[in-house]
């Protein structure tokens, strides 16, 4: 018989030949009366202009929102969002707040039952019946 | 009932030792009794660990008889390793109760006297009613009497007015450099207050390689800057004894009538709607400068401000002595104090000033976000003062427009019905 090559679709993976970041928007709401918007108001008057340097390809917004807690929004390729609260919180945690939403994509949050997913056959062989180690199985 | 008595050893060795014995006659407790009884088990015990310590210590020092007691480790042989000449640990310990007795006693007579001291005094007490006549004690305050009045170092309310502090700034400047140059000690900047005439207004602070030259103007003289600082005029007012000479000047210059003092008011000023001829009369007995406004005294600050050479904001103040001085002449006009950790690092009249003069802090975020001009620059930045609404939202998206167009084409308002069409 010829030897046929397997035919496989071409898959894009995001970094191999290209990076293409999936946060493509942050909005940054705070708030001038709430306590709560304490830490908020600091990291928009002393990390905003650093953070928005270094991440050129993110459009960044800042807009009150009276009245309410701060919070940071997240918009991504995909079509989702994802927004996190962040009352009370120090602008080193907003911070981080901020670089976690960055380095998101917009997928759900999803429980990882089998971290490691890979295309190369597995190492120990497919179980079949018909094999047992030390002899035996099925025999048909 | 026999005592049997208390064997050292386990029971296995014990058993093991009957057992070598090989003597089957006699019972297990008679012969247990009879190898295991011993009287001078402990000395032999403690042969033993002396002859294992004695041959240790031989090994170690390497002679027979080694140096210090055979038992190291025994309590009873401590006394023996003192130093000659060293007092035991018993005789410390007694010569300090000694001392400790003596301290008690020489405490309770003194005790003992100061009672008897306080009674003596008691004898002859009298409770008071009131203060008077009683000695005060750690009252620092100056005593005030009629006719003398007390003034702090610094004003009683702080400056809030910007131009204000930059004139007292400028001539505390002045006044430093002209004491400098008559060869003053600088320690009389703060010696006296001029209210009446400041020459340093007319004055002009240029500071040159070799140092910093005063400008003078309009009059205005290094002496008239040094006498105003040095000399201390006494104002009638403040005198304690005022001579006749000075109750006459005083009187001529007092408003009142001696021979009418109740009558102050003029009946005309009482008069509701007075006529135009008795507002004539009104403004012509009234002291105020119709001409001189409230306004006026904010544009000359201003005036005289702008009349300086702005470079005497780059005068240095490097040397301590000066800028000591300047700060301290500051805070006498002003009433404003700088921190000591913003005094150290300011080299210049300038960040003085900027301590000095600091903008309010902005009540809104918006505001001091607008004020970092860096944040302007910054293309994918967007900043907006107004909450952002759906109405903004789908403007952004361009959708709005359609929206406007639409409603606009069948005749419906755009924001309800009650208000007004119109587009944002």
């Amino acid at each position: 018989m010829v030897v046929q090559g397997i035919k496989v679709a071409t898959t894009g993976r995001n970094g191999v030949g290209a990076f293409i970041l999936q946060c493509k928007r942050l909005e940054f709401f705070y708030c001038d009366w709430a306590g709560s918007s304490k830490g908020m108001n600091t990291f928009l008057r002393t990390n905003l202009q650093k953070f928005a340097k270094a991440n050129p390809a993110i459009e960044i917004l800042v807009s009150p929102r009276p009245a309410r807690h701060p919070v940071i929004r997240g918009h991504y390729i995909n079509g989702r969002e994802k927004a996190i609260c962040v009352k009370n919180m120090k602008e080193a945690q907003i911070l981080q707040k901020a670089e976690l939403l960055r380095d998101a994509n917009g997928e759900k949050l999803r429980r990882v039952v089998k971290p490691v997913k890979s295309v190369n056959d597995s190492v120990r062989g497919i179980w079949s019946p018909y094999h047992k180690p030390g002899g035996g199985g099925m025999h048909v | 009932m026999r005592r049997i008595p208390r064997v050292n050893g386990t029971p296995i060795a014990l058993h093991s030792r009957i057992i070598r014995t090989s003597n089957t006659s006699i019972c297990f407790a008679c012969r247990l009794q009879a190898t295991s009884y011993s009287t001078s088990t402990e000395s032999q015990a403690k042969e033993k660990q002396s002859s294992f310590t004695q041959g240790l210590r031989k090994r170690i020092w390497g002679v027979d008889n080694p140096p210090g007691p055979e038992d190291p480790y025994s309590t009873s042989q401590l006394g023996e390793t003192r130093v000659e000449g060293e007092p035991s640990v018993d005789t410390i310990v007694d010569s300090l109760e000694i001392n400790r007795g003596e301290l008690e006693r020489s405490k309770r007579s003194e005790r003992q006297q100061e009672e008897k001291q306080r009674e003596e005094l008691m004898k002859n007490y009298e409770p008071s009613n009131s203060w008077d006549g009683l000695e005060v004690i750690g009252d620092r305050r100056p005593q005030l009497t009629e006719g003398n009045h007390y003034s702090g170092f610094m004003p009683k309310n702080v400056s809030e007015d910007t131009e204000e502090v930059v004139i007292a700034l400028h001539r505390a400047v002045v006044e430093a450099h002209a004491l400098r140059q008559a060869g003053q000690p600088l320690a009389g900047i703060s010696k006296n207050i001029a209210t009446d005439v400041d020459w340093t207004v007319n004055v002009n602070v240029i500071p040159t390689a070799s140092g910093t030259t005063l400008e003078f103007s309009q009059g205005a003289t290094l002496d008239d800057v040094v006498q105003q600082l040095i000399a201390s005029p006494k104002s009638t007012i403040d005198v304690e004894a005022p001579t006749e000479s000075q109750e006459d000047v005083e009187a001529d210059r007092s408003t009142e009538d001696p021979l009418h003092p109740e009558a102050t008011e003029d009946e005309v000023n009482k008069k509701r709607y007075p006529t135009e001829s008795e507002e004539d009369v009104v403004a012509d007995r009234s002291r105020e400068d119709p001409l001189e406004t409230s306004e006026g005294t904010y544009v000359r600050h201003s005036e005289i401000i702008a009349s300086w050479n702005p470079a005497w904001l780059e005068t240095s103040v490097e040397d301590l002595d000066l800028k000591f001085s300047i700060l301290k002449r500051v805070t006498q006009l002003t009433g404003i104090r700088i921190a000591d950790t913003a005094i150290q690092p300011s080299n210049t009249v300038k960040t003085l000033l900027s301590h000095l003069v600091k903008p309010p802090k902005p009540d809104k975020l918006i505001d001091a976000l607008g004020d970092n001009q860096a944040l302007k620059h910054i293309p994918n930045l967007f900043i907006t003062g107004k909450k952002i609404t759906s109405y903004d939202r789908q403007t952004m998206l361009g959708r709005q427009k359609l929206i406007d167009a639409e409603l606009t084409k069948r005749g419906l308002p755009l924001f309800g019905e009650n208000r007004a069409r119109t587009l944002r």
